[in-house]
């Protein structure tokens, strides 16, 4: 394994939870005994293992009152006193009659002269059953029936009013036999009598403990409910794995769902992943009360999952909440803080070096400067804690975003009021996380309010306005807001344009690309060709590769609109060469930019190969963002026209409709993506000579078009062609003419005279003359469109067939 | 136990290149860092975030102050201590690799680990054999690395711990980090 550079930075030690675990081990050192000891009525025969608080024995019966060989765990409490003692007498008897055979059993215990407390346990064989499911690839059920086993041996205890406090893999193993063995039942509780806050904490596993446990509070069975809701988690979640993308990119073992990582792989279809992942909130409910009652339940639950009946935990509703609320919970629980207060902390400190921004799907690091990377880790750990937060990821992915985030804007808004910079920084990564994670409207606002604080605020300085300007920019195109962006980058520009540092020409060749975004949409392709070009340059000239990457895909995105799938073809391989590098294959970024090449390939008519890359670039895209995600609908719709390029027509009207639902549901009802889609399903269903649906499908997309795109842009006279043609066939001849004239006039008007888009226009009303039998002008504009198509060298395409026969249609009489 | 001045005879002795003096110093060391992060952890309840900068100065101070050293060790002392404390976590982490490739016998772990902290666990086994290679052939780019990412000292501590310059400082980090990244990448 590689040595991360980002783990690699200064006092990066210090920042370990490997440290703290060392330091611990340093802090109580446990004894170590030399074989032949005597502690009680045992001797030492050897040192089986040891951790942060105690030792553990190979040890005999040394009173030769019988042969016993057993498990001798030593360990040095951190209290001392005569209620202790007395307790633990107690409690010692109490245990030793805790027999069942799912548990490890308490044969003796004591305290040694220099206060040592040792317990002779049952010695049990076996593997820890997170590493035996693991190692054995056990299958879901099987997983399934060994925490079943564990939940029966919790009852028992529960039934006697024993509670274990400290479940957790470590504390389970598994025999050869698949038969489970709870070990140290009680121990905890024997560690920490009158529940002492600090001492309990100290008795506390990390990342194990209930919410209860967390704050020092007396733990009842409800406790080891949500201990057994965590070891299921990790049951199934297995493969530990490092950063989030390394995790997504080997993300091969049957199960993971770590709040730790992004990454969230449940076997199975989503319906079994749901009611495991329903099950496992309800366990680890915030709320003792909320919890399954009884260990009983819990198992009851886990056989109603394997039998494939409704489960539980589901039927009570709102389990997706409870699911995001008990994540959410176990994020704070894992920082030891409130949420709030780690989400406030988190962000104040990195808020000024933190950008990252979807951008064609790439997740981009601003700054190539080390503090940036580490702040863009936190914010991928956000967006990784977001996008964890329900398997089934879109619904529940919102859901635990909007409360986290809007509990965050909510106490920036109302807490805040007197700190404006701080509270900029706030809104600003608030609004940026939202960005990340595709809720445009919402970031907007936020956004927004940021940008108007830094402007009030003296201590901004231009590379932060410039930056919320851009990222505000960022937003306002994904909503289609073209006119806005320009404003807001003409404004950004002129607070950098004297700025010579790295950052600030990173964040200029940031905005030239936006910038040539914009005018795209807006129909200047020869101005957003010079916008990427000159934001290449900036990029280029510091080294920034990521952002090279992001522009490269751009300028292939504009070369293909300009018909020039050469270099559009070009520039993806390049951007790809990057993504491999610096992502990996299986990354947004990666993906991206395969999907991008993929439909410049279909267009340089390699379908099969273009189809194969698009389909797995979807496959591994649902994987890292869910089904439900705009993302997932734009690749679903390029797969589409991939099918219909392809001329597999219903393939591809599966694939744009899908893609419509999502895009509607994700985006609302009004965007570029669901204009550009209807504009898709109206050619297709035209192709298939079903006219009214197709001229449905188009009116739709024209009147989105002109209300995004405007009147006279190339996108809505495209599709009013296609709308004319549809009319016309309807008998509206006279409407289909003057749409397909104004549509032609504005895009020889917009676009370069060699454009698809023209010669599809003059086809289109070539076509609707022919109907009308104005037989000359109709010749001369199919003349033209096919000989424009031929000089593609493209002889024997659909078009030229299709403009071929048109004229054949002509009569040969009508010269005149 | 210790006599006064001992860890200023056993600094001489480990410059003079004694094995043995710095096993001994290295144990005096450990034992007061164990003390140490003792006390810091449980006083310090709540927020158990260590500055392991702080750490190492603040044993420095008491073994001044108990008359063990001089104030003009400070600076070899904190590039010893950088060593020990990359030995504590190092070692540690080795263990808890080794457990985790071990069989399974009761109790042989008696921690749990996230995926993070399993993977902080690799790389820094990862790092401490990469380390030792480093030393071969840049001795002292290892113990810039020891210093810088170890012990958290700043460049000044750190220049002023090895007695080079700055500049020495700041190449030799920047080359250790660029060379211990790549060297350990997958082939």
């Amino acid at each position: 394994m590689p040595i991360d550079p980002d783990f690699l930075q200064p006092g990066g030690a210090l920042g370990s939870p490997v440290l703290q675990r060392a330091l611990d081990k340093l802090g109580a050192p446990p004894r170590e005994l030399p074989a032949g000891t005597r502690v009680g009525p045992y001797r030492i025969v050897e040192e089986l293992g040891r951790g942060g608080m105690a030792v553990v024995y190979l040890a005999e019966r040394a009173d030769g009152e019988f042969e016993q060989t057993v498990a001798l765990k030593l360990v040095r409490p951190d209290h001392d006193s005569p209620l202790a003692q007395e307790l633990l007498r107690q409690e010692r008897q109490v245990l030793a009659n805790l027999q069942h055979p799912r548990i490890a059993r308490l044969l003796d215990g004591g305290r040694s002269d220099d206060g040592t407390l040792w317990f002779a346990l049952e010695l049990v064989r076996g593997t820890r059953i997170d590493r035996y499911c693991h190692e054995r690839r056990l299958a879901l059920a099987a997983r399934l029936h060994l925490f079943t086993q564990v939940c029966e041996a919790v009852q028992f205890a529960h039934g006697r009013l024993l509670v274990h406090r400290d479940i957790k893999p470590s504390n389970i193993l598994v025999a050869h036999d698949d038969s489970v063995k709870l070990l140290d039942f009680g121990i905890a509780q024997l560690l920490a009598p009158g529940a002492d806050p600090a001492l309990t904490t100290r008795a506390l596993t990390p990342g194990y403990a209930s919410p209860e446990q967390q704050r020092g509070e007396p733990v009842t069975t409800a406790s080891d409910i949500y201990q057994l809701g965590v070891l299921l988690q990790c049951m199934l979640e297995v493969k530990a794995t490092g950063e989030r993308r390394d995790a997504t990119a080997t993300a091969t073992a049957s199960t993971r769902l770590s709040p730790q990582d992004g990454a969230v792989k449940i076997r199975g279809d989503l319906r079994i992943s749901r009611d495991l992942a329903a099950i496992i909130a309800k366990a680890m409910q915030a709320q003792p009360a909320d919890r399954y009652t009884t260990a009983a339940e819990l198992r009851a639950d886990i056989d109603n999952f394997l039998a494939q009946r409704p489960v539980i935990a589901r039927t009570g509703g709102a389990a997706y909440r409870a699911w995001c609320y008990a994540q959410r919970h176990r994020w704070a629980l894992a920082a030891s803080a409130g949420a709030l207060l780690v989400f406030v902390a988190t962000v104040t400190h990195f808020t000024l070096r933190v950008s990252a921004e979807r951008d064609q799907a790439h997740i981009e690091a601003e700054h190539a400067a080390a503090e940036a990377k580490r702040a863009n880790q936190v914010t991928d750990f956000l967006v990784g804690m977001f996008k964890v937060a329900d398997p089934d990821v879109n619904r529940g992915d919102k859901l635990s975003a909007t409360q986290i985030l809007d509990r965050g804007a909510d106490q920036a808004a109302q807490t805040l009021g007197a700190q404006p910079s701080l509270q900029g920084n706030l809104l600003q990564v608030i609004g940026e996380v939202y960005t990340n994670l595709g809720d445009y409207p919402r970031a907007e606002p936020l956004l927004r309010r940021a940008v108007d604080l830094r402007h009030d605020d003296a201590t901004a300085t231009p590379l932060v306005r410039a930056h919320a300007l851009r990222q505000l920019a960022i937003v306002e195109h994904k909503l289609s807001k073209y006119a806005a962006v320009s404003d807001l980058l003409a404004q950004a520009e002129l607070l950098l344009r004297t700025e010579t540092s790295n950052e600030a020409v990173t964040e200029r060749a940031g905005m030239f690309d936006q910038r040539g975004l914009a005018q795209k949409h807006l129909g200047d392709l020869k101005a957003a060709l010079a916008s990427h070009e000159e934001a290449l340059r900036l990029a280029r000239g510091i080294g920034d590769e990521r952002r090279e990457a992001t522009i490269l895909n751009h300028l292939g995105l504009l070369f293909y609109s300009l018909d020039r799938y050469a270099e559009a073809e070009q520039a993806y391989e390049a951007a790809l060469a990057i993504d491999q590098r610096i992502y990996g294959e299986k990354h947004e970024g990666t993906l991206a930019t395969e999907e991008n090449l993929a439909e410049t390939l279909s267009a340089l008519k390699q379908y099969d190969r273009a189809i194969t890359m698009m389909r797995a670039a979807l496959a591994a895209e649902t994987e890292l963002l869910g089904a439900d995600n705009p993302e997932r609908a734009a690749t679903l719709e390029l797969l589409g026209e991939v099918y219909d390029d392809a001329q597999r027509p219903d393939e591809a009207i599966a694939a744009f409709t899908e893609a419509l639902t999502i895009t509607q549901r994700t985006l609302g009802p009004e965007s570029d993506q669901a204009a550009s889609i209807l504009g898709n399903l109206g050619a297709t269903h035209g192709q298939l000579k079903q006219f009214a649906k197709a001229r449905e499908y188009l009116e739709q997309s024209v009147a989105l078009r002109r209300k995004i795109n405007g009147a006279e842009s190339y996108d809505t006279a495209h599709n009013e062609g296609m709308l004319a043609v549809t009319l016309a066939k309807a008998g509206r001849t006279e409407e289909a003419e003057r749409l397909a004239r104004g549509a032609l006039a504005n895009v020889e008007h917009a676009l370069p005279p060699a454009h698809r888009y023209i010669d599809e226009l003059q086809s289109d009303l070539g076509e609707i003359l022919l109907g009308a039998r104005k037989y000359d002008e109709a010749r001369t504009l199919l003349q033209k469109a096919l000989a424009a198509e031929e000089k593609r060298g493209d002889h024997s395409s659909r078009a030229a067939e299709e403009r071929r026969a048109l004229l054949a249609q002509i009569p040969a009489n009508a010269s005149k | 136990m210790s006599q006064p001045g001992e860890i200023t005879q056993l600094l001489a002795a480990t410059r003079a290149g004694d094995a043995q003096a710095w096993n001994s110093l290295v144990r005096l060391i450990y034992a007061d860092l164990r003390q140490l992060a003792h006390r810091i952890l449980k006083g310090g309840g709540r927020d158990r975030t260590l500055n392991t900068a702080a750490l190492v100065h603040e044993c420095y101070l008491r073994l001044v102050q108990r008359g063990e050293a001089t104030p003009n060790d400070r600076n070899h002392f904190l590039a010893l201590a950088a060593r020990v404390m990359r030995q504590v976590i190092c070692d540690y982490a080795r263990e808890r690799l080794a457990e985790k490739r071990g069989g399974g016998v009761q109790a042989v772990t008696l921690e749990d680990f996230d995926a993070r902290e399993q993977h902080h666990i690799e790389q820094f086994v990862e790092l401490d054999a990469a380390l030792n290679d480093l030393a071969k052939r840049h001795e002292r780019q290892a113990r810039v690395v020891e210093c810088r990412f170890f012990a958290g000292l700043t460049d000044a501590e750190t220049a002023a711990a090895l007695g080079i310059s700055l500049r020495s400082v700041a190449r030799d980090w920047e080359a250790a980090r660029a060379w211990l990244s790549r060297d350990l990448a997958p082939t």
